[in-house]
C-alpha cells in the first residue's frame, strides 16, 4: 500500500517537475530548491509530512549556505546529464520511519531494471560489488562517475534532505555503509590509476593530479566527489568513523589542493576536528592541515595559522585534567605549523604577543577587577604557554629570537599584576612557562625571586584552619578561594610545587658558571625557612632541596676555582660550561632520578583522579586520594580498553572517553616542561 | 570729620537733589563704621587662625542648636565634576518617591530648612550672622526659631534660641485641615487630601522645571557678575541667598549648583592682589569716583567671599556633626554630598587664590579634613595640598599649612593617616636649602658689624654708605618679585616645622604607622637637616635599624638619610658608619624582583652616597664586596633594576680601579670567599670573580646583556667594549627609571627579524616534537577498524 501511494506521488512529482522546469527556463541556479519546495507542498497534501521537510530545507539554507550552494551546483550537473528527478527524500523519510522492508526492496529491484526510467536508481550491494570489481580491473571515468553519483546520493541522505536530484538513491543502512567503505578504501587508488599518477619515488614534492592529462576530463566528477567527502565529514559524529574518513581525506589532499573551493571547505572541517574532535581525529586533521599548508604555503599557510590560533584560543577557555592533553596537543601541533615558515610566524607571534601585552597594560592602568579578569584567565595563560613553546621549540632561529624578550616581559608583568596568595597557582604556571622558555632558548630569566617570595609571604607555621583530604591539583587551577588558603592541602601542595619548580629551574642552570651566585638567595631563604618552620613535613623536602642546591653550588665553585681563564674569556667559559654539562653535576643526577619518580607519582595521581563534573568553572578542583596499587591500575587499564563508549560517570571513578589510557598519560606528563637538553 | 568739611566735599549734584546734609553725613559715617568693622574682623580672623593652629583638631564640634534636620532627603552620591547632570535629578526623584511612602515624613517639620546659619553663630560672628542672612529669607527664619537672650561665657556671647514647639502642631493641624496651600506639602504628602494629586511623573516634571528655572537664574546672575563685577557685586549676594534654597525637592541640587558657580565666579573676579582694609586715614581722604567705586567693590567682594566661605564651612560642619549623631542622620546622604561639593570648592579656591584674603582660613578648615575617615574626602584634601605645595613659589601658604599640620599631628597624638605626612614630601624646598640657614645667621651679624663699623668709618664714608643703603632699599622695593631672602626665610621656617614634626614622631611615637612616612621624609630632606641634629639623629636611626622592627624599605630610608647627611655638610663629622655599610650589605640580598623591586631605587641612591661620593673613606675590601654582591643581586631583580645595579657596579669599578681583581680567577692572599657572610670587610671578596656576568650576558633583556658584556671586559670607557653614550652618561637612578616596565612599554623596542633567510626546521614529513611524532605514528599505525559503522551518522547539524 505504501508503495502504491508512493508511486502516485512520484508521478505527481514528475509532472510538477516538468512543468516547473518549462516554466522557469531562464533561471538556472535557484531552480531546484524551488522545485523542491513545490514538490514538498504536494507531498504535504499526500503525506502530511512534507511541511517538515520544507522547513528543514529552508533551515538548511540558513544554517549551511555553503552546503546549500553545493547542492545547487550538483543538481545543476545532474540536470546536464538529462537525468530524471528522484524522490528519494520521500524514500529517505520512509527509511527513517520504518526499517526497510522486503516489499520495499522488491520495489527497488523492479525499478532498478529500467535505467532510463525517470526514477532514481536504488543502490544495492550487488551494484557496489560490481563497481568494486570494475575498479579493481580497470577504473574508467564512467564507473567513477557512477560511483561518485552513488556516493553523492549516500552523502545526501546524511543531511536528511539536500540531494534532491540524485541519480541514485541509498535507502539501506547496510548499503550506505558498504558504499562509503568502498569509497574511502578504493577510490584513492582507483583515481591514481585512472589519472596515471605515480607516487614520485619518495620525493618531497607532491604530485599534483592536475598535472595529469586526464585531469580536465574528470575534474567535474572529482570535484563532486571531494565535495561529498567534506560533506560526509561534516555530519559524522562517531570518532572511529570520522578518523576513517579523515584518513581518506588525508590521501586526497593533493586533489583538494587543485580545487581551491573544496579545499577551503575541507580546511574548515579539519579545523573543527582539530580543535574539538577526538584524539585520533585531531591527529589526522592536523596531518591534513599540515600537508595542505606545507604544499601550498603561499595561499594556505597564513589563513590556516590564523584560524588555528583562533580556535586554539576558543578551545582553551576551560581547563580540566581531561582538557589538558587536548590543549597540550594543540600547542604542539600549532608549534609544528609555526615551524613551516618562521617569517610568517614572526608576524603572527609579534601581533599576538603584542595583543597580550596590550591586555596586560590595560589591566595595569585600570587597576580594576574586570580588567584583571581579562588577563587572569586560562586563555591568556595558555596563550603565554603556547608562545613559550613555539619559541623554545623553534630555537635557534634568528628570526624568532627577538620575540623572547617581549614574551618574558609580558609573563613577568603577568606575575606582578596581582601578586597575592590567591593567584599563586597562576604564578606557578607562569614560572613553569618561563623555565621552559629560558632553558630551551639558553636565555636567562629571573624566575627564582617569584618563587622565593612565596616562602616569605606564607606563614607555614600557622595551623591550618581546615582539614581537607583532597589535595589541590595546581595544574588545573588559576586561583585559590579563601577557604582553600586555610587548608592544609594548600600548604602541602604549595611546598610540593615550590620544590618541583625550584628544582626544575636549578636543573636547567646547574651547569652554568654563575650557579653559586644564582643559588645564593635561595640558600639563604631556605635556611631562614628551616630556622622558622616547625612543621616537619614541610621541612623535609626543603632540607633535601637545600642540600642538593648547596652540593651543586660547591661543586661548581670548586670546579671554577681551578679554571685557568679569566672572566673576560667568553669562549673558554662556554667550553667549560659544555664540559661540565657533559660530565653532569650532582643536581642533574639527582634530578633525573627525581623526575622518574615524579612521573610515576603523577601517573598514580591521574589514576586516582576524580573526573571533573563541570568543566565550565575554572575553580578549584580537587581529586580524591585513592591509594591505588599497580595491580589496580592494570585492571583499570583493561577496563578502559573494554568500554570505549563515552559515558557519564558520577561515581567518582575515573573515566576517560574512548582513548587509550597510555596516550593520556603521555600527554599529561608532558605538562611538565620537557627539557631539551636532557 | 566735622560737618563743614563734608559740606565742602559734597558733590554739587547732590545739592540739586536736595538731599539733606544730615543724611549724607550719616551715610558716610555708616560706611566708615563698616570699614572699621571689616578691619576688626580681619584682625579677629588672624587671631582665630592662630588659635586654630593650636586647637585645630581637638575642637569638638558644637551641637546644633536651632538647626533641625532638613526635610529633603535627596540621595546624591555623585556630584559630577562641576555641574550636576540630569542623572542626579533621577536620584532625587527616586528619593522623593521613597519619601512619599514614608508616613514619618509628613510629621516632620518642613520649614526648618531655612538658612544654615540660623542661630548658631559663634561669638565673633554674631553681627555678621545677621548681616549674612539675605533679607528675603528673614521671614522664614523668624518663623522657625524663637530667639532667646544670649548667654555669655568665656568664649563670648552665645545666642540662644529654641525651636518653636507649637509650630509642628500647627503644621499637623494644617495637614489635617487639608488646607495645605504650600506646594511643597502637596508634593510630598502621600495622599494630599482634596488637593490635586500629582503623579510621580508630574512631580518629576515639576522638579525639572523648577531646576531649570533656578539654573537660568543662577546663570543670569553669574553672567551679570562676571560681565561687570564692579557694578554688579551686589548680585553675588542674591546668588549667595540661593544657597539657602528651601524647596526640598530641589534644594540639594540648587545648593550644589550655587556653590560651584560661586566658586567659579570668585575665581574669575578676584583680583591678583590681597585686599587690605583701608586705614582710617585713607578713608578720610577724598578720592576719585573710580577709586571710590573700586573700594566699594573690593569691600563688597571681600565680605561676600567671606560669607561664602563661611557657608561652605558651615555645610561641612553640619555634615561632620550629623555624622556623630547617628540616630538623627536622616538626610545624611545629602549632607554628605553637599559637604563633598563644599570641600571640593574649598580645595579649588585653595589652589586658585593662594594670594587672596582668607587663604589661611581655608587652610585651617581643610587640614583637619585631610585626616577624615572618608577616603574620598581625605584624598581630595591631600591632593589639593600636594598641589599647593608644588605650585607655591613664595612659601607663605606652605608655611601656614605646615604649621596647621604640625598642630594637627600633635593634637591627635600622632594618630593621623600617613598620607597627611606624605603630602609634605611635595614641598618645594630643594632650591634654597641649607645655605639660607647659615646666611640667616650670618648676614645679621654683618649688619651689626656694619653698624659697629660705621663708627669706625669716616663721615664721608658713612654718608656714602647711607646713600648706598637707601639706593639698595629702593631697588629692592622696585623689584616686584618677592625677594629671595624672604623666600629663604619662609622656607627655613617651614622646614624647621617639618623637622619638628618628624623628630617629635621619632622621639615619641616610634611605633606609630607614621614612621615609614617620617623616614621617607627624612631621606627626602636629609640634605637640609641642621648640623646640630646630626648626632642625635644618627643615634636614633642606628637604634631603629638595629631594633629589627623596620621593614626593608624603612631601613633603606634610614640608611639613605644617614648618608645624605654625611655626604653633605656632615663630611666634617668624623664618623665611620661601618654599621650602616654592613646593614646595607646584608639587606641587598633581601631585595628581589618581587614586590620590593622598586626599593632598588633607594639602594641606588644609597650606593651613590656610600661608595662613589665617599670613595676616599671606603676600603678596597669593602668596595669589592659590594661589587660582588651587586652583580649577584642583579641576577635576581627585574631588568630595570639590573641595569641600574650594573651601572652602579660600573661606577664603583671606575671609582676603585683595583676592583679588576674580580675579573681574574687568581687567588689573592688567603681565605675563601664567603658569600653568606654579612660583613663586607671580612668576606674575602678578592678571592672570587664576577662569573655571574656570563649568566647575565644571556639575560632576556638586551640592555642587561650589553652592560654585562661591557663589565666583563673590565668596563673600559673607550675602545671595543665601551658602552654607548646613552648608557654611559646616565646615572644608575635614571637608568632605573628609563627601563621601568611599570606601564608595559618595551624599551628598547622589540627588534625585527634580522635576516631574510629562512630557518629550516621541518624536513619533509618529520615533526619537530618527538612526542608528537610518536603520537602521530601511533595513530597512523593503528589498524583501521574493520567494523566501521556509518549509521551512527546523525542528521542534525
Amino acid at each position: 500500500m505504501a508503495g502504491k501511494q508512493k508511486r502516485k506521488l512520484e508521478d505527481l512529482n514528475v509532472d510538477e517537475f516538468l512543468a516547473s522546469a518549462f516554466d522557469s527556463d531562464g533561471e538556472s541556479e535557484d531552480e531546484t530548491p524551488k522545485q523542491n519546495g513545490v514538490k514538498k507542498k504536494i507531498s504535504l497534501t499526500c503525506k502530511g509530512k512534507a511541511s517538515e521537510h520544507k522547513q528543514q530545507l529552508s533551515r538548511l539554507k540558513n544554517k549551511d549556505p555553503d552546503f546549500y550552494k553545493f547542492l545547487q551546483e550538483n543538481d545543476q550537473t545532474l540536470l546536464n546529464f538529462d537525468d530524471t528527478d528522484s524522490s528519494d527524500n520521500e524514500e529517505d523519510n520512509k527509511y527513517h520511519r520504518l526499517p526497510s522492508t522486503l516489499e520495499d526492496d522488491n520495489d527497488e529491484d523492479s525499478q532498478k531494471g529500467s535505467k532510463k526510467s525517470v526514477e532514481s536508481i536504488k543502490v544495492t550491494d550487488k551494484m557496489i560489488e560490481g563497481w568494486k570489481a570494475a575498479m579493481k580491473k580497470e577504473p574508467t571515468p564512467r564507473i567513477f562517475r557512477e560511483v561518485t553519483q552513488a556516493f553523492k546520493a549516500a552523502v545526501a541522505t546524511t543531511k536528511g534532505e539536500g540531494g534532491g536530484q540524485c541519480r541514485y538513491k541509498v535507502a539501506d543502512s547496510s548499503v550506505f555503509n558498504s558504499l562509503v567503505l568502498f569509497c574511502i578504501r578504493d577510490i584513492y587508488v582507483a583515481l591514481q590509476r585512472m589519472l596515471n599518477l605515480k607516487p614520485d619515488k619518495e620525493q618531497k614534492k607532491l604530485v599534483l593530479p592536475s598535472s595529469s592529462p586526464k585531469w580536465q576530463k574528470n575534474q567535474i566528477d572529482i570535484k563532486m566527489y571531494l565535495g561529498g567527502v567534506v560533506q560526509l565529514l561534516s555530519c559524522l559524529t562517531e570518532a572511529t568513523v570520522i578518523s576513517a574518513v579523515l584518513r581518506h581525506a588525508n590521501q586526497l589532499v593533493p586533489y583538494y589542493l587543485c580545487l581551491p573551493k573544496q579545499s577551503r571547505h575541507l580546511i574548515k572541517q579539519l579545523l573543527k576536528q582539530w580543535s574539538t574532535g577526538e584524539e585520533t581525529s585531531r591527529v589526522l586533521a592536523f596531518l591534513a592541515l599540515n600537508k595542505i599548508s606545507r604544499h601550498k604555503q603561499e595561499t594556505y599557510l597564513n589563513p590556516v595559522l590564523k584560524q588555528m590560533y583562533i580556535s586554539y584560543v576558543q578551545n582553551c577557555k576551560f581547563t580540566s585534567p581531561n582538557a589538558l592533553p587536548m590543549i597540550n596537543f594543540m600547542q604542539r601541533t600549532l608549534t609544528e605549523m609555526y615551524s613551516l615558515d618562521t617569517h610568517a610566524s614572526y608576524q603572527h607571534a609579534f601581533i599576538y604577543i603584542r595583543q597580550l601585552a596590550i591586555h596586560l597594560r590595560n589591566a595595569m592602568a585600570m587597576k580594576k577587577k574586570e580588567t584583571y579578569q581579562s588577563v587572569y584567565n586560562w586563555q591568556y595563560i595558555h596563550c603565554l604557554y603556547l608562545w613559550c613553546r613555539v619559541l623554545s621549540t623553534l630555537y635557534p632561529s634568528d628570526v624568532l629570537q627577538p620575540l623572547i624578550y617581549p614574551l618574558c616581559q609580558v609573563i613577568i608583568g603577568t606575575i606582578k599584576l596581582v601578586p597575592t596568595a590567591k593567584y599563586y597557582p597562576l604564578r606557578m604556571h607562569c614560572c613553569r612557562a618561563l623555565t621552559l622558555l629560558s632553558s630551551s632558548t639558553n636565555t636567562f630569566v629571573p624566575v627564582l625571586p617569584f618563587l622565593l617570595e612565596i616562602f616569605q609571604q606564607v606563614d607555614f607555621n600557622k595551623k591550618p584552619g581546615r582539614m581537607s583530604k583532597k589535595p589541590i591539583n595546581f595544574a588545573v587551577i588559576l586561583k585559590l578561594g579563601k577557604v582553600n588558603l586555610m587548608e592544609k592541602a594548600y600548604k602541602e601542595g604549595l611546598i610540593d610545587q615550590l620544590y618541583d619548580l625550584i628544582l626544575e629551574y636549578f636543573h636547567t642552570q646547574a651547569y652554568t658558571i654563575g650557579f653559586p651566585e644564582l643559588a645564593l638567595p635561595t640558600i639563604i631563604q631556605l635556611k631562614a625557612f628551616l630556622k622558622e618552620c616547625k612543621v616537619a613535613n614541610y621541612c623535609k623536602p626543603v632540607r633535601q632541596l637545600l642540600e642538593k642546591v648547596q652540593e651543586n653550588s660547591s661543586h661548581i665553585t670548586a670546579r671554577r676555582q681551578k679554571a685557568a681563564f679569566g672572566v673576560a674569556d667568553a669562549t673558554a667559559v662556554v667550553a667549560w660550561e659544555k664540559q661540565i654539562q657533559e660530565e653532569g653535576t650532582p643536581l642533574t643526577r639527582y634530578y633525573t632520578q627525581w623526575k622518574k619518580l615524579r612521573e610515576k607519582e603523577i601517573q598514580l595521581e591521574i589514576s586516582g583522579k576524580e573526573r571533573m563534573e563541570d568543566l565550565d568553572l575554572p575553580e578549584i578542583k580537587r581529586k580524591k586520594i585513592q591509594e591505588k596499587k599497580a595491580e589496580d591500575k592494570k585492571e583499570f587499564k583493561d577496563l578502559f580498553e573494554s568500554d570505549s563508549e563515552s559515558d557519564d560517570d558520577e561515581d567518582g571513578g575515573f573515566k576517560i572517553k574512548g582513548k587509550p589510557l597510555l596516550m593520556h598519560f603521555q600527554s599529561l606528563s608532558s605538562l611538565l616542561p620537557d627539557l631539551k637538553n636532557q | 570729620m566735622g560737618p563743614p568739611r563734608s559740606k565742602k566735599r559734597r558733590p554739587t549734584f547732590r545739592r540739586l537733589l536736595k538731599t539733606s546734609g544730615m543724611k549724607l553725613e550719616n551715610k558716610l559715617r555708616n560706611r566708615q563704621l563698616k570699614q572699621q568693622n571689616v578691619a576688626k574682623k580681619q584682625r579677629k580672623e588672624q587671631k582665630k587662625l592662630r588659635q586654630a593652629v593650636k586647637d585645630a583638631a581637638i575642637r569638638t564640634p558644637r551641637p546644633l542648636e536651632t538647626y533641625r534636620k532638613r526635610p529633603e532627603e535627596e540621595d546624591e552620591d555623585e556630584f559630577l565634576d562641576s555641574l550636576p547632570t540630569d542623572m542626579m535629578e533621577d536620584d532625587d526623584l527616586q528619593q522623593m518617591t521613597a519619601m512619599a511612602q514614608q508616613a514619618s515624613f509628613i510629621t516632620r517639620d518642613l520649614s526648618s530648612c531655612g538658612p544654615v546659619h540660623g542661630g548658631k553663630r559663634r561669638s565673633s560672628e554674631v553681627v555678621r550672622g545677621y548681616e549674612k542672612v539675605p533679607r528675603k529669607m528673614a521671614r522664614t527664619e523668624e518663623k522657625e526659631v524663637i530667639h532667646l537672650l544670649p548667654i555669655k561665657d568665656k568664649t563670648g556671647v552665645i545666642p540662644q534660641s529654641v525651636e518653636r514647639v507649637v509650630k509642628k502642631q500647627q503644621e499637623n493641624d494644617k495637614e489635617e485641615d487639608a488646607a495645605a496651600d504650600d506646594p511643597r506639602e502637596v508634593e510630598n504628602e502621600m495622599e494630599p487630601p482634596g488637593a490635586v494629586q500629582l503623579t510621580a511623573e508630574q512631580m518629576e516634571q515639576l522638579r525639572v522645571e523648577k531646576i531649570d528655572q533656578k539654573k537660568l537664574l543662577i546663570a543670569s546672575l553669574g553672567s551679570a557678575v562676571i560681565a561687570d563685577p564692579i557694578r554688579n557685586i551686589k548680585r553675588m549676594k542674591e546668588l549667595r541667598g540661593m544657597l539657602m534654597e528651601s524647596d526640598p525637592c530641589v534644594a540639594v541640587t540648587v545648593r550644589k549648583l550655587v556653590m560651584v558657580s560661586l566658586m567659579e565666579i570668585l575665581k574669575d573676579i578676584a583680583p591678583t592682589y590681597r585686599i587690605r582694609p583701608l586705614t582710617s586715614a585713607e578713608k578720610a581722604t577724598k578720592v576719585k569716583k573710580e577709586t571710590q567705586q573700586l573700594r566699594e567693590f573690593e569691600e563688597g567682594l571681600v565680605s561676600q567671599y567671606k560669607f561664602y566661605l563661611e557657608d561652605l564651612e558651615q555645610t561641612i560642619k553640619d555634615w561632620k556633626q550629623k555624622k556623630k549623631k547617628r540616630s538623627q542622620a536622616v538626610g545624611f546622604h545629602s549632607y554628605h554630598s553637599l559637604a563633598e561639593v563644599a570641600i571640593r570648592c574649598l580645595c579649588e579656591l585653595l589652589l586658585a587664590l593662594p594670594h587672596f584674603n582668607f587663604h589661611n582660613n581655608i587652610i585651617v578648615v581643610l587640614v583637619p579634613l585631610m585626616n577624615d575617615t572618608s577616603k574620598k574626602v581625605s584624598d581630595m584634601c591631600c591632593d589639593a595640598f600636594r598641589k599647593l605645595f608644588q605650585q607655591d613659589k613664595l612659601g607663605g601658604a606652605s608655611l601656614a599649612t605646615v604649621r596647621v599640620i604640625s598642630g594637627l599631628v600633635k593634637n591627635l597624638n600622632y594618630n593621623v593617616r600617613p598620607e597627611v605626612l606624605r603630602t609634605l614630601l611635595s614641598l618645594r624646598i630643594k632650591e634654597v636649602e641649607m645655605k639660607k640657614d647659615i646666611e640667616a645667621t650670618a648676614p645679621k651679624k654683618k649688619f651689626m658689624n656694619n653698624k659697629e663699623k660705621k663708627k669706625n668709618l669716616s663721615r664721608m664714608q658713612r654718608k656714602w654708605k647711607k646713600a648706598e643703603e637707601k639706593l639698595e632699599k629702593e631697588l629692592l622695593e622696585a623689584e616686584a618679585s618677592e625677594s629671595k631672602e624672604k623666600k629663604i626665610k619662609l622656607h627655613t621656617e617651614t622646614l624647621n616645622i617639618v623637622f619638628l614634626i618628624y623628630f617629635r614622631i621619632l622621639k615619641k611615637a616610634q611605633k606609630s604607622v607614621l614612621l615609614p612616612a617620617v623616614l621617607e621624609g627624612l631621606a627626602n630632606f636629609a640634605h637640609l637637616i641642621n648640623l646640630e641634629f646630626f648626632d642625635d639623629l644618627l643615634n636614633v636611626l642606628q637604634n631603629l635599624i638595629q631594633s629589627g622592627d623596620l621593614t626593608n624599605r624603612e631601613s633603606l630610608h634610614c640608611i639613605q638619610t644617614v648618608f645624605t647627611i654625611l655626604s653633605g655638610q656632615g663630611d666634617v663629622l668624623n664618623i665611620d658608619p661601618l654599621n650602616f655599610y654592613s646593614q646595607l650589605y646584608r639587606m641587598l640580598l633581601q631585595v628581589h624582583a618581587g614586590l620590593p623591586n622598586d626599593d632598588i631605587i633607594i639602594v641606588l641612591r644609597c650606593l651613590d652616597a656610600m661608595l662613589i661620593r665617599r670613595k676616599k673613606q671606603v676600603t678596597l675590601q669593602r668596595a669589592m664586596a659590594f661589587v660582588k654582591r651587586l652583580s649577584t643581586l642583579s641576577l635576581h631583580v627585574l631588568p630595570n633594576a639590573s641595569v641600574g645595579l650594573l651601572a652602579a657596579t660600573r661606577a664603583t669599578i671606575h671609582a676603585f680601579p683595583k676592583c679588576d681583581f674580580l675579573l681574574d680567577n687568581e687567588v689573592q692572599g688567603s681565605g675563601f670567599y664567603l658569600p653568606e657572610l654579612d660583613k663586607p670587610e671580612h668576606c674575602n671578596a678578592q678571592n672570587t670573580a664576577l662569573w655571574e656576568l656570563h649568566t647575565l650576558q644571556r639575560h632576556y633583556h638586551p640592555v642587561v646583556q650589553q652592560l654585562a658584556a661591557h663589565l666583563c671586559q673590565g668596563a673600559p670607557s673607550e675602545g671595543v667594549g665601551a658602552l654607548s653614550v646613552e648608557l654611559s652618561r646616565r646615572f644608575p637612578v635614571e637608568l632605573f627609571g628609563d627601563y621601568s616596565v611599570r606601564d608595559m612599554t618595551f624599551n628598547p623596542p622589540v627588534a625585527t627579524p634580522p635576516t631574510r633567510k629562512k630557518d629550516r626546521f621541518s624536513a619533509g614529513a618529520v615533526l619537530l616534537d618527538t612526542k608528537l611524532q610518536r603520537q602521530v605514528d601511533s595513530v597512523l599505525d593503528a589498524a583501521e577498524g574493520t567494523q566501521l559503522d556509518f549509521t551512527h551518522t546523525t542528521t542534525q547539524h
